[in-house]
């Protein structure tokens, strides 16, 4: 069974050469920024802000992109199509709560 | 031209002859994961460099005094908080405060309109990020900082000619005397 599930840090490991510290340093940045903005994603759903949920959408796609978490990759962009069309408003409930579980889970990996 | 390599995160081979030294390099951006990645980048590639990273517009225009050579600026600024300036509104602003300062405009939105936006409002150049900005960035500041070395050295090597012109009248001077 693979070490990594959800997330692969090839990409980052690439650019920066192996450098150890700064993957870590990303690592702990991208732990505490993402939930709070998954965080922030719920509120402005509740508020039915799309204009709110389009932009926390578009700030997490580089994370994503930084930790390798392929299954969100897609997600990501639905979430941020749906919210700034305003078309198919259902999905995102599920979309929301996927990216919460999944990145949750993917710093829980991270840590070890 | 001498090339040299320095080790580290994002490390390539480039010309730090002709660079400007010690420049002046402000980064923003409100995505902090983004923000430590361009900061370690930038680090790697111009060694000597002070480099000052902004989470917010307000903060970057605060530090306008230290007069950065150049600014890395993303476009959506205001993405989460929307009664903070935009990428646009702080381009403008620099533009006016210190016109010398180059900008490069950053965004997530690989859009021909936002491209239009920053360059029209006179960024050097505007990157989409991608797995390829990191080295895109480094790109522009080496021939950005490399530009401005060359202008010192040129400006430098006028000052010698001037002051060997200067001291040959000075001993013709004294010699007819």
């Amino acid at each position: 069974m693979a070490r990594y599930r959800h997330t692969n840090l090839g990409y980052l490991k690439e650019i920066s050469n192996g450098h150890q510290e700064f993957i870590d340093d990303m690592i702990r940045v991208f732990s505490s920024s993402a939930p709070r903005m998954v965080a922030e994603m719920e509120v402005f759903f509740r508020e039915k802000n799309w204009a709110g949920i389009k932009m926390v959408a578009h700030k997490l796609k580089p994370g994503i992109a930084f930790m390798g978490i392929s299954e969100l990759k897609q997600d990501i962009l639905d979430i941020e199509e749906s919210a700034a069309r305003q078309q198919n408003l259902d999905q995102l409930p599920e979309l929301i709560s996927r990216l919460r579980v999944i990145i949750l889970l993917s710093i829980e990996e991270l840590k070890t | 031209m001498s090339r040299s390599r320095i080790n580290g995160p994002f490390s390539f081979r480039l010309k730090r002859a002709t660079l400007k030294k010690d420049p002046v390099i402000f980064l923003v951006d409100d995505d902090p994961l983004y923000l430590r990645a361009l900061e370690l980048a930038v680090s790697s590639q111009v060694g000597g460099a002070k480099i000052h990273s902004y989470q917010t517009a307000a903060s970057c225009l605060n530090h306008m005094h230290l007069k950065p050579d150049v600014v890395v600026l993303d476009y959506f600024l205001d993405a989460v908080h929307p009664d903070a300036k935009n990428g646009i509104d702080v381009l403008r602003e620099i533009r006016r405060s210190s016109p010398r300062t180059k900008v490069i405009m950053l965004s997530a939105q690989d859009s021909l309109n936002v491209a239009i936006d920053c360059m029209e409002n006179g960024a050097y150049d505007y990157i989409s990020k991608s797995q390829s900005s990191f080295i895109r960035v480094n790109n522009l500041l080496t021939n950005i900082l490399g530009d401005m070395g060359d202008s010192n050295a040129f400006f430098r090597v006028i000052q010698l000619i001037l002051l060997i012109v200067l001291l040959v009248i000075i001993a013709s001077a004294l010699i007819n005397q």
